[in-house]
């Protein structure tokens, strides 16, 4: 691959970036590519031990998530950083997309349980319709209801820790992961 | 080398050079690449990063062979982080180096 291949590659995956950060990354690039022609090197050598564009862009991406995520740690965006990252080689599925997938279900487990809980009066209205059984109920139906809401809160709260967290253990990995896609 | 060290690794080789004097890009991954085996262009990345980070600053100095040269300069928030690593790397070796060598830590 020569130079101005590599550099359209790396500058179409690069899509995702601002403008001038692109611009100034690809500049470093082409730099480089001078550099080592005056060095002596064939531009051949040179991509090959910069490593494939698409594995450059992809490591250029997930920092630029996980810094995105940073910025405003969303789940949306901090599961848009796992999933960059996931893609960067199965050590990382492990370390980041495993841990991930099991808080998003607990999250969601909880979530789920609370709506249930909160809604029990109502469901049991519809299930039996409004019989003196209903009315002998629903002293036990507020008292689950109560405890839907306070599952919500939990559930919240559960959420907002797990998303810091996974937002701390992205930002460790993006300094010290090792490459294991090289 | 462990490849999983190799990263944060990579953070202190830069740095570290850098602390001794100011380089440019490609002169840092040649400095690199002659003694550990990197990606290479993983190191451009990583300079954004530091960049960013504050912990350096950059320069154009033209150059009568070749395209002009950006400069990495250190800055003390820098020169903090590169002590900082350093000694939790020395600190790493040591523990390695007492668990191989059947020393006890002190």
């Amino acid at each position: 691959m020569n130079k101005a291949a590599y550099l359209a590659e790396l500058e179409k995956r690069l899509a995702a970036l601002g403008a001038e950060e692109r611009a100034e990354l690809l500049s470093d690039y082409e730099a480089h590519f001078e550099h080592g022609r005056a060095g002596g090197w064939t531009d051949e050598e040179i991509a090959r031990r910069l490593g494939p564009p698409q594995v450059v862009a992809r490591e250029i991406l997930y920092e630029l998530s996980v810094g995105r995520a940073q910025a405003d740690p969303t789940l949306r965006r901090v599961s848009r950083a796992v999933f960059a990252g996931a893609g960067l080689g199965i050590v990382n599925v492990l370390v980041l997309l495993t841990p991930f997938l099991i808080g998003v279900l607990v999250s969601a487990a909880l979530f789920v349980s609370a709506v249930f809980l909160a809604a029990s009066p109502l469901l049991a209205l519809v299930q039996d319709g409004p019989s003196v059984g209903y009315l002998l109920e629903l002293p036990l139906l507020a008292g689950l209801a109560g405890a839907g809401l306070i599952l919500w809160a939990a559930a919240m709260a559960f959420t907002s820790r797990f998303v810091r967290w996974m937002l701390a253990r992205l930002q460790r990995n993006v300094k010290s992961r090792g490459e294991d896609n090289a | 080398m462990n490849v999983q060290f190799k990263k944060g690794v990579l953070e202190l080789c830069v740095l570290s050079l850098i602390a001794r004097q100011d380089r440019y890009g490609y002169e840092l991954v040649e400095l690199i690449s002659r003694n550990i085996e990197i990606a290479e262009g993983t190191i451009y990345p990583l300079l954004r990063r530091l960049t960013k980070d504050g912990l350096c600053t950059t320069y154009l100095v033209e150059s009568m062979e070749g395209p002009p040269r950006k400069y990495y300069r250190l800055t003390p928030a820098g020169h903090e982080v590169q002590r900082q690593l350093l000694r939790e790397w020395e600190q790493f070796v040591r523990g390695v180096q007492n668990v191989v060598k059947g020393e006890q830590a002190e």
